[in-house]
Parts: C-alpha cells; sequence; structure tokens
C-alpha cells in the first residue's frame, strides 16, 4: 500500500488544484461586468422586464453566487459542465469536438518548436562564432520579439496572396477529400500554417536555451574526459553533451505548455482553426460563462497531464533526479530480511 | 630501456587576441615503462599544460608552438588528430583531478567503463560489460556487480577516482597521466589510491605521469622528478636525491614550505623548525621575468641572474637545475 502512496498523495493534490480552478474561474467570471441574459436580450432586440426575470432565473442567475458556485462544483463532480447559453448544446459535447484540433494544434507545433529550435541551438553551440550561429541568434531574437498573432497575419499574407501553396484557414477541404489517408493529408495540409506560426516563437527560445546549454556542457569536465577517451567529436557531442544539454530543454517543455494554449486562442482565431482557442474566443465575446469555465478547466487538466509527462521524461534523461526514490524501494527489502 | 614518453624542448603559447602569450618555455622530459615521474610545482608553473599538451586537450587559444611529443618515437605534437585520437584512452590516458565532475552524470559507470573497450578494442557491448565488470574488480570496488549499473552521484568521490581509473587503465595503456589524482579526496582515501596505482603499474609496466604540488605525493608514488617554475623546469632528477639534496633555490624552497612530522624521540629532541615560506608570488603568464624566472623571488640572485639565462646545470648521474648557483650549491 505504502508504495502507491506518493502516486495517491499527488493524485490528492491535483484534485485539490482543479478544485481551486475552478472556485477562482467562477469568482472571476462573477466579478466582471454584466450578465449571459444581458447579452441574449440584446441580441434579441430587447424585451419586458418580466421576461428578463424569467430568464434570469430559468438560468439559476438569481440566486446569490456561492449557491451558483454549490451547485456548479457540484455537478461538474458529475462530469456536467451545464449547458451553452450560445451554443445551445451540452458544453461537454462541444469541447470534445474541439478538444482533438487543440491537442493536434498544440502538439504539432510544440514537436516543432522542440526540434528545430534544440537542433539549430546544438549545431550554433559546435561553432559558436560561426555563420549559423549568428543567424539563429537573429533570427531567435526576431522570433522571441514578433507577436504571435503578428507573425499569424504576416505568413497568412505571404500564403494567401504571394504564394497561395498552404490553405490559411480551417482544418479541412470543405469540398472533401477522398480516403481515410486523403483526410488526413488534408489536416496535416491545414496544419502546417498554424503549428508553424504558433512554433515560432518558442523555436527561438528552444534554440537560445539549448545552444546556452550545449555550450556549457561542452565546457565540462567530463566532455574533458570524453575527448580523453578518444571519442571523434561527433560521439562527443550526441554520445555524451547531448543529453545533459537536453535537461534544461525538458524543463522548459512543461512550462510552456500553458503559455502554448494562450498562443494557441490567438493562432486559432487568426487562422480559424476549429479548437478550444477560437471556442473560448467566441464564449468570452458571448459571455457564454459555461462553455469558457469548462474551457478553462480542461486547459488546466491539459497543462497539469503536460507536466506529469514532464516530470517523468524528467526523471528518464537525468538519472539523479529518480535516484531517490528507487534506491529507496530497492534497500527496503533488506530491514524485513533482517527481522525474519 | 627506450623511453615511452620523451619530451623535447616543447613550447607552448596561448593566443590572447593581442599576441601570443608563451605558457611553456623549452620542457624536455623522458620517461621510461614501468618508471613514474612527479611533476612538481605551484598553481600555473605550467604542469597542467603539459599534461594536456601530451594528451592533445589543450584547451581553445592555447597552442603547440614549438619542439616534440616523442611517444614510443612518433611526436604527437605533429600528428594527425585522427591518428591521435586511436591512442588517447588507449595507449595513452589520463586521470583527472575532479573525481566528482570528470564523470558524466547521465551514463552508468559500466557505460563509461565499457565505451572504450569498444572503441579501441572493438569489443561487443556484452563483452565490453564483462571487462568493466573486470575493471571494477581491480580497482578494488566493493560488490562491483552492483556499481556497474550505478550512476556517479550513487559513488563516493573515492569511489568515482577509483572508476576513473579503471577507465584510464582498461585498455592496458603505456602511459597514465595523473593530474593531481587525490587532491579532491580524503587523506586516507588517498593512500588507497596511490597504493592501488602501484599495484596496477606492477602488474602492467605502465609509465605514470604524475602532477602534483605535494610532495608527499612524490616521495611515496615517484622514481624521477621535475620541479615546474614559471613555465620552465627548472631542475630533474632522481627522487632521493631532489628530496635529500635540493639544488635549486625554488626547490629548496619548497622542502622548506612542506611540514614534516616527528615522532617519539625526535619529536621531544628540539623544538620544530618553523614552517618556511617562499617570499613573493608566481609570477603570471606574460609577465615571466628575463633571464632567471625565479631571480626576483631568490635569496641567492645576483646581477648576472637578473641578465642572463641560467644554464642546465648537470649535478650528477640524470640529475640537473637550470640554475647559475646550482652547481657552488650542490659542491659548497
Amino acid at each position: 500500500m505504502s508504495r502507491y502512496l506518493p502516486a495517491l498523495s499527488r493524485l490528492a493534490q491535483a484534485l485539490g488544484l482543479l478544485l481551486a480552478v475552478i472556485v477562482l474561474n467562477f469568482l472571476l467570471i462573477q466579478l466582471a461586468p454584466g450578465d449571459p441574459v444581458d447579452v441574449i436580450v440584446g441580441e434579441m432586440g430587447g424585451a419586458s422586464e418580466e421576461v428578463i426575470a424569467l430568464m434570469r432565473a430559468d438560468y439559476g442567475l438569481d440566486k446569490p453566487v456561492l449557491t451558483q458556485l454549490a451547485i456548479y462544483v457540484g455537478k461538474v463532480a458529475t462530469g456536467d459542465f451545464g449547458y451553452s447559453y450560445y451554443f445551445n448544446q451540452p458544453v461537454l459535447t462541444l469541447i470534445l469536438q474541439r478538444l482533438p484540433a487543440t491537442i493536434l494544434l498544440v502538439l504539432s507545433a510544440l514537436s516543432i518548436a522542440v526540434l528545430a529550435g534544440t537542433l539549430l541551438g546544438i549545431f550554433s553551440a559546435r561553432r559558436p562564432k560561426g555563420l549559423l550561429s549568428h543567424a539563429v541568434t537573429i533570427f531567435s531574437l526576431a522570433g522571441y520579439s514578433a507577436p504571435v498573432f503578428w507573425t499569424g497575419l504576416m505568413l497568412l499574407i505571404l500564403f494567401a496572396n504571394v504564394w497561395p501553396i498552404f490553405p490559411v484557414s480551417g482544418m479541412t477541404n470543405i469540398r472533401g477529400s477522398g480516403g481515410p489517408v486523403g483526410a488526413v493529408l488534408d489536416v496535416a495540409h491545414h496544419l502546417v500554417l498554424p503549428a508553424v506560426t504558433l512554433a515560432t516563437i518558442y523555436i527561438a527560445s528552444y534554440s537560445r536555451l539549448a545552444r546556452a546549454s550545449m555550450l556549457e556542457v561542452l565546457g565540462a569536465d567530463y566532455i574533458r574526459t570524453a575527448r580523453a577517451k578518444g571519442l571523434s567529436e561527433r560521439r562527443v557531442v550526441y554520445g555524451h553533451a547531448l543529453r545533459n544539454a537536453l535537461i534544461p530543454v525538458v524543463t522548459m517543455v512543461g512550462l510552456q505548455f500553458g503559455q502554448l494554449f494562450a498562443g494557441a486562442v490567438l493562432v486559432e482565431t487568426v487562422f480559424n482553426w476549429p479548437g478550444l482557442g477560437r471556442l473560448a474566443y467566441e464564449s468570452i465575446l458571448r459571455r457564454d460563462y459555461p462553455t469558457l469555465l469548462a474551457i478553462l478547466f480542461f486547459s488546466a487538466v491539459l497543462v497539469m497531464v503536460a507536466n506529469e509527462l514532464t516530470d517523468l521524461a524528467y526523471r528518464k534523461i537525468d538519472p539523479r533526479i529518480g535516484g531517490a526514490s528507487r534506491r529507496r524501494r530497492r534497500a527496503k527489502p533488506q530491514p524485513k530480511g533482517a527481522s525474519a | 630501456m627506450a623511453p615511452v614518453l620523451e619530451i623535447r624542448d616543447l613550447q607552448v603559447g596561448v593566443d590572447t587576441g593581442r599576441e601570443v602569450l608563451s605558457v611553456l618555455d623549452g620542457i624536455s622530459l623522458s620517461l621510461e615503462p614501468g618508471r613514474t615521474i612527479g611533476i612538481v610545482g605551484e598553481s600555473g608553473c605550467g604542469k597542467s599544460m603539459t599534461a594536456l599538451a601530451t594528451m592533445g586537450l589543450l584547451p581553445d587559444r592555447f597552442a603547440i608552438t614549438g619542439g616534440q611529443i616523442l611517444f614510443e618515437g612518433e611526436d604527437l605534437a605533429s600528428m594527425p588528430d585522427r591518428q591521435r585520437r586511436r591512442l588517447r584512452g588507449n595507449a595513452l590516458s589520463m586521470i583527472f583531478q575532479e573525481p566528482m565532475t570528470a564523470l558524466n552524470p547521465v551514463l552508468t559507470v559500466g557505460r563509461q567503463i565499457g565505451e572504450v573497450l569498444e572503441l579501441h578494442q572493438g569489443l561487443s557491448g556484452h563483452e565490453a560489460r564483462q571487462r568493466a565488470l573486470d575493471m571494477l574488480r581491480a580497482v578494488q570496488i566493493p560488490a562491483p556487480e552492483r556499481r556497474l549499473d550505478n550512476y556517479p552521484h550513487e559513488l563516493s568521490g573515492g569511489m568515482r577516482q577509483r572508476v576513473m581509473i579503471a577507465i584510464a587503465l582498461a585498455c592496458r595503456p603505456k602511459l597514465i597521466i595523473a593530474d593531481e589524482p587525490t587532491t579532491a579526496l580524503d587523506v586516507t582515501v588517498q593512500a588507497q589510491i596511490f597504493r592501488l596505482l602501484r599495484e596496477l603499474q606492477g602488474e602492467t609496466d605502465t609509465a605514470i605521469m604524475l602532477i602534483t604540488h605535494d610532495l608527499g605525493a612524490v616521495a611515496e608514488m615517484a622514481d624521477d622528478v621535475a620541479v615546474f617554475y614559471a613555465g620552465k623546469c627548472i631542475e630533474t632528477g632522481p627522487v632521493a636525491q631532489i628530496l635529500q639534496h635540493p639544488s635549486h633555490p625554488y626547490t629548496q624552497g619548497l622542502m622548506v614550505c612542506t611540514p614534516t612530522m616527528r615522532l617519539g624521540a625526535a619529536a621531544l629532541a628540539e623544538s620544530p623548525p618553523a614552517l618556511g615560506e617562499i617570499a613573493g608570488i608566481v609570477p603570471p603568464v606574460g609577465r615571466f621575468p628575463k633571464a632567471c624566472r625565479f631571480a626576483p623571488r631568490c635569496p641567492l640572485a645576483d646581477d648576472r641572474c637578473r641578465t642572463e639565462d641560467p644554464p642546465l646545470r648537470a649535478l650528477g648521474a640524470a640529475h640537473a637545475a637550470l640554475c647559475w648557483k646550482a652547481e657552488e650549491e650542490a659542491f659548497a
């Protein structure tokens, strides 16, 4: 039983965190002026006081805030995220429709950013005064400084007008595309621009981080040891330095996952990508509180899952992190044997 | 016997961007199989640079500017890098000063030892692992089977240095360069490491270049001694000769600076002499004095010492000092 204790306590922590996310978001939204009924009435072109009061009562908006909160938490606990005021669908259905698109976008962008950024950083670290190194530094600075929506708009203009080889809007071709293979290719084709846009800013930060980390590692004593073994420079860099240089990169992936979601809101809006980000944007405009709350909730869940995965990867890559718990487990049988 | 290593008039310089400064100036040494030479001197005298130049591992901006490093008759200094890499870690290997940082933290001990065997002797992964295990036994690490899969952070400093030695010895090198191998270790562990090195040397007839600032270590380990000062080798000779009859004033100064312990009756007989010191500081690279580099700190220096390069004077079989005064001193 005690073996599962760390996992259980982590789970309890995660649940506590989620509860805090729900409560805080709920209260934050209450602070905003206006409520959904105002918006709906506005779109209806006005209504009498009685109708408005009736609608408020219908949605439960006439109850005290804390009562509303208690009802909401209770419903979420049973998996009921309510009904969208605007889309007239259960929120959960709505979210589950949009979630895959966002996960696809965010993971693609993250993969591009980590792979391209790390490779660029490592190449430039091998010749810190070479042409590539300077080019990477300039590109990184530019990519890092440019706002993501601006990068998106520039790419949009480039590929809509000047060089139309990538679709600039949506996720699939409306006219359909024959067969499952065609469908996958179609989505991939649509994915290119949004993923690259979202990745740009992160490529910049990963290449800078990987470059600095690699330079530091290449100066370490154990790299000199590796060279003293007679290993070729290639094997020194990829066999001995790379894994050490990746440790800060992995840390950064975990930290940036949340920011990537924030970036997805802008990118999905610019490229009309049917994901959670655009849904968030739409539900903010419509004051669609149940939808917005559920989006925030699911983003929090995804970020927490990402952090757990980062933690696992971190343990895999750096034996110094996982070592303590492993040794404890190995040492355990001994006292048992002694008492027997 | 033919020397395994012969350094002839080695010059090393550092490029500061504005000028090339001399770091090592005319170092000459010779080392035969099975023997140990101790290289002593203060920090910055060029002992480590001699080691790194021999290994071909000089840091950026440092380069060999003259002389030869003959390893079994072949010049390492002019050898292409590919060829030198085949020797490095194989026929000549190095033990570094800092066992805490000199091992890769993300690779297992077995992997780090096995790697050289796979590289230089073409062993398969499995064979290399077996040999790594043998090496861990040879360096007397307890429970070697368990240690094979340990990471460096799971070992103590002394154990890590044993692993370093296992890596250095894995391919049965002709020459081991040990750069202050025990400086970072406890005194008790120092003695164990030295004993281990001597035992392994006895079995394999390896030559050892021991770099240290510890004359005690030299007395314990070395057959011959080379004393370095400000990029020059100022005195060489058999260990007993140098320790008992140091000829160069700098070597004499070093001896006075070494605390001695006297036990039993000797401790009671007379009050011990105060621990000495050498006045002044080691000149930094680029500001070495002309003529004799030790002259500004030397109690015996006269005008000639400050204006003319001192000669290398033979003071007996294999004993020589770079000093105007050495002869007079030795036979006074």
